[in-house]
C-alpha cells in the first residue's frame, strides 16, 4: 500500500432496501475517503444512513434485502462490493474491524471471552492454540483489562457492559486491521465508561496505525474524538470537514441547526429545536433533503444542491454556498 | 441499526381479506373453507337426500346418476351424509376450539398476571393435563363420560385447553413487563381494567393464530373419536363413524370409506393451510 | 423556601435487594439512606449512572416499589406507611421509552383518558370532556385529528408528546420524568425539552427529572442531586454544582461528559 492510497474509499454509493412497497432508497450518492491513521466521524440522526453505510462497508447488511444502486467501496485496495463471501470473510478481521453498539450481544454467550478471542486470532494468523491463547491475553492487556487471565475465563454475561465492549474492541483489533468501524460503540454505556472507551480507541488506533470510522448521533463525542466529520441527513451527505470547521464554521443549515439544538453542559443557552421530523426514506425529495425543515430555504432549493467546496476538504451541499465556493465539486 | 421506515417495534400486521389472498395456497385454502362453511349451512338445500333416509333396496349401490357417491350399508346416500357431516365436523370443531381458547386464555391470563398461588394452582393443573398423551386422554375422557358427540367435544376441549393456557400465560408474562402496564399502575387503575384493556387485547392475535392452527387438528380428533365409537352415535352422519363401518367394505365398495376419508383429508388440509397463512401474517416475529 | 411545605420530601430512604447468584447471596443496597427535598416550582435533576439507585428511588416515589425504611412525604402527607394511600393523579410519570410506554393498540383518546380513572369524580368530569382533551393535545403539539389514531402510528417524538399529555391530563403537581429524551433524536430532543420547560411554567409543575445526561439536566433543572451507589454524593443549585463540584464523583462525571470543543 503506497503512502498516499486511502484506507477507505467510498465513491458515490447509493443503497436501497427491499420493502413490500418496492425499493426504498436509504443512501444517495455518498462519497468518503479515509486516509491512513485518520479518525473520521459520521454524525446523523435516525434515517440519516450513517449506520447503513458503516454496515455496508463491512458487508454486514442482509444480502437479500439490500440493493446497491451505484458506487463502489474499496478498503485497503480491496473491492468490497464485488468480493465473494470467502474474500469478504478474509477481509473482515484482517482489514476491517467492527465494533457494535450492544457489547453484550456482540459476543457469543456460550463461549468464554478468551476462547472467542483466541479463535479470532487463529482465523487470521497461523499459530498454535497455545500461542493464540497467549496472544489473546496480550490483546486483553492492550485494551486495558487488568487481570486478563481471570477475565479471559469469564463468559460475557459475567462481565459489565464496559468490560464487554473492551473485549469486542480486542476482537476487532486482534488482527491489526487497516480500518476500524465503530457503530455507536458507547451509546449503551455510562458516561464515565464512555470516556475510557473513547480514550482506548484513540490510543489503539495510534499504536496500530489503524484508521477509524466512528459512527454516532452524538456530535459532542464525535467532535472530541475525530479529526474529520461527515454529517449525514436523510441518506445524503450534507457537510464534511475537519471537526474544527464543522463546529466553529458550519456551512450547512442542518449542521448549524443541530449545533443550536444541542444542550450544552457549560451554560444555559436557549435551545433552538429543529421543527418537524427527520424525513421518511419512502418519500425521497427531489430537491434538497433538508428543505422541509430549513430556516434558510429559498427558491433554488427545489433542485438538489451539489457539494460545494468551501475550502479544501470542507464541503457543504447547500445552495447558499454557491457564490462563496469556487464552483461546484462533487467531492 | 434502525432499518429505515420500520418502527422499532413491529406494528401488528393487519389481517385483511386482501392480505390472505396474496398467497395462492392460502387463497385456495380460504376458498375451500368458505365453501365448506356454506355447505354446512346450506346442507338441507344442497344435499340430494336426507342424511338418515334409509333405503334397504339400494344397499351399497355403486356411484351412479341418482347416487353420485353411492350408498352405504343401509342405503343412505353417501354424498348427502358427507354434506351433512360438514356440520358436525366443522361446526363442532369450531365450537370446541372456541371454548378451549376462551377458557384457556382466561386461565393462562389469570395465572400469568396475578402470579403466586393463582400461578401455581392453575399452571400445575395444566401440567397434569399436559402430561397425558392428548389422544389417549381424549379417548379416556370420552369413554368415561359416555359415548356421544357432546362428550367427545368436551373431552377434546379439555385436552386442548392447556395449549391456550400456556400460550396466554407466556404472553401475559411478557406483556405484564411492558412499560404501559407499569404506567397504568401509576394511574391507580384496577387490575381488572389492566387485564381487560391492556393484557387481553395484546395477546389476542397469538391466540387467534393458535386457533386457526388447531381447527384442523380438532376435526381430526373428532373423526378419530367417532371412528372409535366414542363420538357421534349412529345414525348421525359423522365422518369418523362412517369410516368405522365403511372400511369393512373397502375391497368391494371402495367408494364408501374412500370418499369419506377424502372429505376428512380435504377439510383438515384446508384448515391447516389457512392456519399457516394466518400465522404468517400475524406472526409477531415477522420482519418487514 | 424552607418555611413552606415541600412538594416532595424523602427522608432516610432505604431499599435493599437480595438476590442469589451461583448459590451466593448478594445484597444490593440500591437506595442507601437518601434524603431529598423538592420545593414547589423546582425542577430537580437526579443524576447517576446505571446501578446508582436513581431508578429504584424513582420507582418508590411513583408508588411502584415500597421502601424498606424511611419516609416519602408528598405535600406533607406520607406516601409510605400503613395508612398511606397513593395520591393518584397528583403525581404522574413520563417514562423513557416512547415505544413501550403507550399501549400500541389504544387510540390517543383512550390513552389520555386512562389516568382519569384513578382520580376523584369531580375532577374527572372536568378533565375528560372532549374539548379539554383536544386543547391538551394541541398544547403539547398534536392535532385534534390525532386523537382517533392508534399510538403505534406515531413517531418517537410524537409518542413522547402523547405521553406528556397523558401525564398532564390529571393536572398533577409533581411530574416524574424518567429520561424522557434519551430515546429521541437530537433535533426532536430539543423540541421536547423546550416543551417541558414551557409546560412547567404554564401548569405550575414541579419536576423530578432523572437522567444520566448532564447537559440536558443543566438546561432544564434548577437543582441537581448526584447519586452514586445508592447515596446522594452532592446536591444543590445546578449552576453552583456544575461550576464548582465538591465531590470527587461529581467531578469525574463532569470531566467525562463529552462537550463540543
Amino acid at each position: 500500500m503506497t503512502p498516499e492510497a486511502p484506507v477507505l474509499s467510498v465513491d458515490n454509493l447509493s443503497l436501497s432496501f427491499r420493502s413490500r412497497t418496492g425499493p426504498v432508497a436509504v443512501l444517495r450518492n455518498v462519497s468518503i475517503d479515509i486516509q491512513p491513521g485518520e479518525i473520521v466521524g459520521f454524525v446523523g440522526e435516525s434515517g440519516s444512513g450513517k449506520s447503513v453505510t458503516a454496515l455496508q462497508i463491512a458487508r454486514l447488511l442482509p444480502e437479500d434485502q439490500v440493493l446497491v444502486d451505484s458506487g463502489s467501496i474499496k478498503v485497503a485496495g480491496h473491492d468490497v462490493l464485488s468480493a465473494n463471501a470467502r474474500e469478504m470473510n478474509d477481509l473482515r478481521g484482517s482489514q476491517i474491524g467492527f465494533i457494535f453498539q450492544e457489547p453484550m450481544t456482540a459476543l457469543s454467550p456460550t463461549m468464554a471471552v478468551g476462547t472467542q478471542l483466541a479463535l479470532a486470532i487463529r482465523r487470521h494468523a497461523r499459530c498454535s492454540r497455545k500461542e493464540a491463547q497467549r496472544r489473546a491475553l496480550e490483546t486483553l492487556n492492550e485494551v486495558r483489562i487488568e487481570s486478563a487471565d481471570h477475565v479471559a475465563r469469564q463468559y460475557p454475561f459475567q462481565l459489565s457492559g464496559g468490560m464487554c465492549q473492551r473485549v469486542v474492541i480486542a476482537l476487532a483489533m486482534c488482527a491489526s486491521p487497516a480500518l476500524l468501524i465503530a457503530d455507536e460503540p458507547t451509546t449503551a454505556l455510562d458516561v464515565t465508561i464512555q470516556a475510557d472507551i473513547l480514550n482506548l480507541i484513540r490510543a489503539l488506533a495510534a499504536d496500530h496505525g489503524t484508521s477509524v470510522l466512528f459512527v454516532s448521533h452524538d456530535l459532542a463525542v464525535v467532535s472530541e474524538l475525530c479529526q474529520r466529520v461527515f454529517v449525514l441527513y436523510g441518506g445524503e451527505m450534507v457537510e464534511q470537514g475537519s471537526s474544527h470547521d464543522i463546529l466553529n464554521g458550519p456551512r450547512h443549515p442542518y449542521t448549524k441547526a443541530l449545533l443550536a439544538a444541542l444542550p450544552h453542559i457549560s451554560g444555559t443557552k436557549e435551545l433552538q429545536p429543529i421543527p418537524g421530523e427527520p424525513p421518511d426514506p419512502r418519500q425521497a425529495p427531489a430537491g434538497c433533503v433538508f428543505l422541509p425543515r430549513c430556516p434558510e430555504a429559498f427558491a433554488r432549493c427545489e433542485a438538489k444542491p451539489p457539494s460545494f467546496a468551501i475550502q479544501s476538504a470542507h464541503t457543504a451541499a447547500c445552495w447558499l454556498n454557491e457564490q462563496i465556493a469556487e464552483g461546484p465539486t462533487d467531492a | 441499526m434502525r432499518m429505515p421506515g420500520v418502527s422499532t417495534r413491529v406494528a401488528k400486521a393487519t389481517l385483511t381479506l386482501r392480505s390472505l389472498l396474496t398467497n395462492p395456497v392460502t387463497a385456495t385454502a380460504l376458498s375451500v373453507v368458505i365453501l365448506l362453511l356454506l355447505v354446512g349451512v346450506l346442507a338441507p338445500v344442497v344435499a340430494p337426500y336426507g342424511a338418515t333416509s334409509v333405503d334397504l333396496a339400494n344397499r351399497l349401490a355403486p356411484m351412479s346418476g341418482s347416487h353420485l357417491l353411492g350408498t352405504d350399508e343401509v342405503g343412505r346416500d353417501i354424498l348427502s351424509r358427507l354434506l351433512y357431516g360438514v356440520r358436525i365436523s366443522v361446526g363442532v370443531s369450531i365450537a370446541t376450539v372456541a371454548c378451549a381458547a376462551v377458557i384457556g386464555m382466561l386461565l393462562g391470563t389469570v395465572a400469568g398476571y396475578f402470579g403466586r398461588w393463582a400461578d401455581t394452582l392453575i399452571m400445575r393443573a395444566i401440567d397434569v393435563v399436559l402430561s397425558f398423551p392428548s389422544l389417549i386422554l381424549a379417548i379416556a375422557l370420552a369413554a368415561a363420560l359416555g359415548p356421544n358427540l357432546l362428550n367427545a367435544a368436551l373431552a377434546i376441549a379439555i385436552v386442548k385447553i392447556p395449549i391456550y393456557a400456556r400460550l396466554a400465560y407466556a404472553e401475559t408474562l411478557s406483556t405484564r413487563q411492558q412499560l404501559y402496564v407499569r404506567a397504568a399502575k401509576t394511574f391507580g387503575v384496577g387490575n381488572a381494567f389492566i387485564v381487560r384493556r391492556h393484557i387481553l387485547p395484546n395477546i389476542r392475535s397469538s391466540i387467534i393464530v393458535q386457533t386457526t392452527l388447531d381447527l384442523g387438528d380438532v376435526i381430526l380428533l373428532i373423526s378419530t373419536l367417532g371412528f372409535l365409537g366414542l363420538g357421534a352415535q349412529p345414525p348421525t352422519p359423522e365422518w369418523g363413524a362412517m369410516i368405522s363401518t365403511g372400511w369393512h367394505y373397502l375391497i368391494d365398495q371402495w367408494w364408501y370409506p374412500t370418499f369419506t376419508g377424502a372429505a376428512i383429508f380435504l377439510t383438515v388440509m384446508s384448515f391447516n393451510l389457512l392456519g399457516d397463512g394466518v400465522r404468517d401474517l400475524l406472526d409477531p416475529t415477522g420482519r418487514d | 423556601m424552607p418555611d413552606q411545605v415541600a412538594v416532595l420530601e424523602v427522608r432516610s430512604l432505604r431499599k435493599t435487594f437480595v438476590t442469589s447468584r451461583q448459590r451466593k447471596k448478594l445484597t444490593t443496597h440500591a437506595v442507601d439512606d437518601i434524603t431529598l427535598r423538592v420545593d414547589a416550582g423546582d425542577a430537580i435533576g437526579v443524576v447517576g449512572e446505571s446501578g446508582s439507585g436513581k431508578t429504584t428511588l424513582a420507582r418508590m416515589i411513583m408508588g411502584l416499589e415500597r421502601p424498606d425504611s424511611g419516609e416519602i412525604l408528598f405535600n406533607g402527607v406520607p406516601l409510605t406507611g400503613r395508612r398511606a394511600s397513593f395520591p393518584y393523579g397528583d403525581i404522574q410519570v413520563v417514562f423513557q421509552d416512547p415505544q413501550s410506554s403507550l399501549d400500541p393498540q389504544m387510540t390517543v383518546y383512550e390513552l389520555l383518558k386512562e389516568p382519569l380513572r384513578g382520580i376523584s369524580k369531580a375532577k374527572r368530569a372536568k378533565y375528560e370532556a372532549l374539548p379539554a382533551l383536544e386543547e391538551l393535545a394541541s398544547r403539547v403539539g398534536l392535532r385534534p385529528e390525532h386523537l382517533t389514531r392508534r399510538s403505534h402510528q406515531f413517531s418517537g417524538g410524537q409518542r413522547q408528546r402523547i405521553a406528556i399529555a397523558r401525564a398532564l391530563v390529571t393536572r398533577p403537581s409533581l411530574m416524574i420524568l424518567d429520561e424522557p429524551t434519551s430515546a429521541l433524536d437530537v433535533s426532536i430532543q430539543a423540541q421536547i425539552l423546550n416543551l417541558l420547560g414551557s409546560l412547567q411554567r404554564e401548569y405550575s409543575l414541579t419536576y423530578l427529572f432523572i437522567s444520566h445526561n448532564l447537559a440536558v439536566v443543566r438546561h432544564l433543572c434548577n437543582r441537581v442531586a448526584v447519586i452514586s451507589h445508592g447515596r446522594i454524593v452532592e446536591s444543590g443549585d445546578t449552576d453552583t454544582v456544575f461550576a464548582e463540584p465538591q465531590d470527587a464523583y461529581t467531578q469525574k462525571l463532569l470531566a467525562a461528559a463529552p462537550s463540543l470543543r
